[in-house]
């Protein structure tokens, strides 16, 4: 009975979660991202980090609460900024800053606030020339720099609870224009938008855990700061260990992630094998389909899937 | 004896508005039944057509019993099917008409004999027909009734209502919902049923018409009969104080 | 990708749109007029139970409802959910619809006055006769502006059913819109809303018309 009553409350805040990712209508279609990225997953995992706490959901999900990703992944992906095609002098400048930033060390010291991406920093200043980095305060300080970022996408960026911004990637984007004496302008938009928000000349840039394959002529691009693994989340009773034994199976992803684009572009031929390829609008319902044996793998990134499992089994 | 109706009582949370009513409308009969709002009028017509329960008290038309009093003086009504037998003895006129907005004049009058009573599609047409032209409505048999005027929608009712073949016909106020000049259209029509010997109740307000047509005048106020009688004797010659002050009020 | 293979893309999920916008017309409506008969039920038990019924199905998101179709039957009875979830969207629908248009029926048989009732009890129509021929072609005349906002609004809540990760044509429009970084499809399911909208519009329009021979 405890479980029952513990699936209707969780059940209730994990949609509750769902649909404050956007606005809170039940009509409003456009609130989830839509996007290569793990973003969304990582909200979709947070919302069901929440419904555990509030809601003691570990108990209806640890009956089987044990997945494990396959030692095979799908590939890895590179977070970039991106700017608007043509803008390369604005992508250039911004990241020669991010480079001087992991020479004076802000680049560690602020990736040292968020432990859950922190491995996937891929910035050393041993690889940097030094001589060729801007001046601290060289920038126009009447020049404001706008940062569009997803308003929902932590531990990069989000909105706090109060209403203010934060993330690692607000906080390098605030270090970067306190460096060069620009002032900095938040951007917060929903995922969807984010092209608009960027023709439309509202933001400079993106930078938000921005995957840049899959784009690469569609933006002009700065520097790659941080990547992440695409891997395949399996039940751990399941009998598929390589990805070859996904044959005929169905497999769930997050719409507009990486794992997503990937599995419709360089690994098309990897989801053809598959009896379906299941998109979903968040991974939350991908994971509860998959605890329920509705489908039988997810593709996700490890950071994302991480948090799912740790979110379930916590 | 069409009607009969004995010790009928009703209220309405505590308040009694009839108190121990008794009626009988014999074959060929117009009774006109007066009063100040708020006697029972109505409501008595309400009781004797089956729309209001009484609560105590007997009914029953052609000698047919449609209500008893048992041993602890509570009303007791036929089952279903006897009650429906019953119920076709009778019709009713009411004060809004309440026309089927969405039946055409015709269909509102052949509908129920059609699909109630079963009866001949073409023979009830032809009387529904016969019934319009003795409205002075024939030409009307297309109109719906939003587009007549009040007067005409009540003439409507009443083919409506003769088209069953009642036996006897209950006027619940027919001409209170019309404007003044609309309602001598109305009493001719009904005073002309009179002539042909309808049996008919009218609950009404015009005392003339009362006056006029009716065999019999029925005075009630506060759910009593107060006085009932000759239609001369009770407007010429009132014996109750009520009734010599209702009715002095009443022309003034 | 060309205009026409993002069409044809968006074309299967627009047959999705579609199956879930005509089941769940064909099942709500009749099911509200189940709900509004319980509703009215003279037991006062079935009535508190309905309206309970009622505010759950309007006071909780149709989204979390969706959810609950789909996942109940697996973490309370343990069931397979494989292959269920179709028939859960549109019995998250159906339900939901089915208490909005249960409200509006009621509505409408509110604005029948009584005296209709009466006189058909006069004139000795069954109960089924007074329900069928006198009262209900009033109360849809009544109720079709109702009706028709509620029809528009499920054209546009079909896309819920992504929710449960069925790929209806706006979920498609999205994952084209992200890989393609391109609005058009965003443009293309606006002018399919608009034009599945004015459809409807126009059908219901011409029902009115149907009902305008008397007021």
């Amino acid at each position: 009975m405890k479980k029952k009553l513990a699936f209707l409350i969780a059940a209730m805040m994990t949609a509750a979660a769902i649909g404050g990712c956007g606005s809170s209508s039940t009509t409003d279609t456009t609130s989830t991202g839509t996007d290569s990225k793990a973003a969304e997953s990582a909200a979709g995992a947070s919302s069901i980090v929440e419904s555990v706490e509030s809601a003691s959901m570990a108990e209806v999900i640890g009956s089987n609460a044990d997945y494990r990703f396959l030692e095979e992944d799908l590939g890895v992906e590179s977070y970039a900024i991106g700017f608007r095609v043509g803008d390369t002098e604005l992508a250039d400048l911004v990241s020669k800053t991010v480079q001087a930033l992991v020479v004076n060390g802000t680049y560690e010291k602020i990736g040292e606030n968020y432990p859950d991406i922190k491995d996937y920093l891929c910035l050393s200043a041993d690889d940097i020339d030094a001589s060729a980095l801007p001046e601290e305060g060289s920038g126009d300080p009447n020049y404001t720099f706008k940062h569009g970022f997803d308003l929902d996408y932590p531990p990069y960026s989000y909105l706090k609870d109060d209403g203010s911004v934060g993330g690692f990637d607000v906080e390098m984007c605030q270090a970067v224009c306190e460096y060069l004496g620009w002032g900095y302008e938040a951007v917060p938009f929903n995922w969807d938008a984010k092209d608009m928000e960027l023709n439309a000349m509202s933001c400079d840039c993106i930078w938000s855990g921005f995957t840049k394959e899959g784009r690469e002529d569609d933006y002009a691009w700065g520097i790659t700061y941080s990547n992440n693994t695409q891997g395949i989340l399996v039940a751990g009773d399941s009998d598929i260990t390589t990805l070859a034994d996904l044959s005929g199976k169905i497999v769930g992803v997050q719409t507009a992630t990486s794992a997503y684009d990937l599995l419709q572009d360089s690994r098309k031929e990897l989801a053809d094998t598959f009896a379906e390829l299941k998109v979903y609008e968040t991974y939350t319902i991908a994971y509860n389909d998959l605890k329920a044996g509705a489908i039988d793998a997810i593709a996700i990134d490890m950071t994302a899937g991480s948090f799912l499992i740790a979110g379930d089994q916590g | 004896m069409i009607l009969e109706m004995k010790g009928i009582r009703k209220s309405f949370g505590g308040l009694e508005v009839l108190k121990d009513i008794s009626m009988n409308v014999d074959s060929g009969e117009v009774v006109s039944v007066i009063g100040p709002s708020g006697s029972g009028k109505s409501t008595l017509l309400r009781c004797a057509t089956f729309l209001e329960k009484t609560d105590a008290g007997t009914i029953s038309y052609m000698g047919r019993s449609a209500v008893t009093t048992n041993e602890k003086g509570e009303a007791v009504y036929v089952h279903h099917a006897e009650l429906n037998e019953i119920k076709r003895y009778f019709g009713l006129v009411f004060q809004q008409f309440n026309l089927f907005p969405h039946y055409s004049v015709l269909k509102n009058i052949t509908d129920a004999p059609v699909h109630v009573q079963k009866r001949p599609k073409e023979e009830v047409h032809a009387e529904a027909m016969e019934l319009l032209r003795k409205m002075n409505l024939e030409t009307r048999a297309d109109a719906y009734p939003c587009q007549l005027s009040g007067g005409q929608q009540q003439r409507v009712a009443i083919a409506r209502a003769l088209a069953l073949k009642p036996a006897i016909l209950f006027f619940d106020e027919p001409t209170s919902a019309l404007d003044p000049e609309l309602t001598g259209e109305v009493l001719k029509v009904i005073r002309q049923l009179a002539e042909e010997k309808m049996t008919m109740v009218v609950v009404t307000h015009e005392m003339p018409f009362a006056r006029a047509v009716s065999n019999r005048v029925i005075f009630m106020d506060k759910g009593v009969i107060v006085e009932q009688g000759d239609p001369e004797e009770v407007f010429g010659n009132p014996k109750q104080e009520r009734t010599v002050q209702f009715l002095r009020n009443y022309q003034r | 990708m060309t205009l026409s293979t993002m069409l044809s893309s968006m074309g299967g999920g627009m047959l999705g749109t579609c199956g879930i916008f005509f089941l769940t017309i064909l099942f709500s409506m009749p099911l509200g007029m189940v709900i509004m008969f319980l509703r009215r039920s003279r037991f006062r038990a079935v009535q508190e139970i309905t309206k309970l019924y009622i505010a759950v199905m309007r006071g909780t998101p149709l989204m979390l409802q969706l959810l609950m179709w789909y996942f109940g039957p697996y973490y309370l009875f343990e069931m397979s959910i494989r292959g269920y979830r179709f028939p859960a969207i549109i019995i998250g629908f159906s339900m939901n619809y089915a208490a909005y248009f249960a409200e509006i029926y009621r509505g409408g048989m509110d604005t029948i006055p009584k005296g209709q009732y009466e006189a058909a009890e006069i004139l000795g129509y069954s109960k089924a006769q007074t329900f069928f021929k006198i009262i209900l072609p009033q109360v849809m005349k009544a109720i079709l502006p109702s009706v028709t906002n509620e029809i528009i609004t499920l054209v546009k809540d079909t896309s819920l059913a992504f929710t449960l990760a069925y790929n209806e044509m706006f979920s498609i429009a999205k994952q084209i819109a992200a890989s393609q970084t391109s609005f058009v499809p965003f443009i293309i399911a606006g002018v399919f809303y608009f034009i599945a909208n004015y459809a409807v519009a126009f059908v219901m329009e011409r029902i009115e018309k149907a009902f305008d021979y008397y007021k």
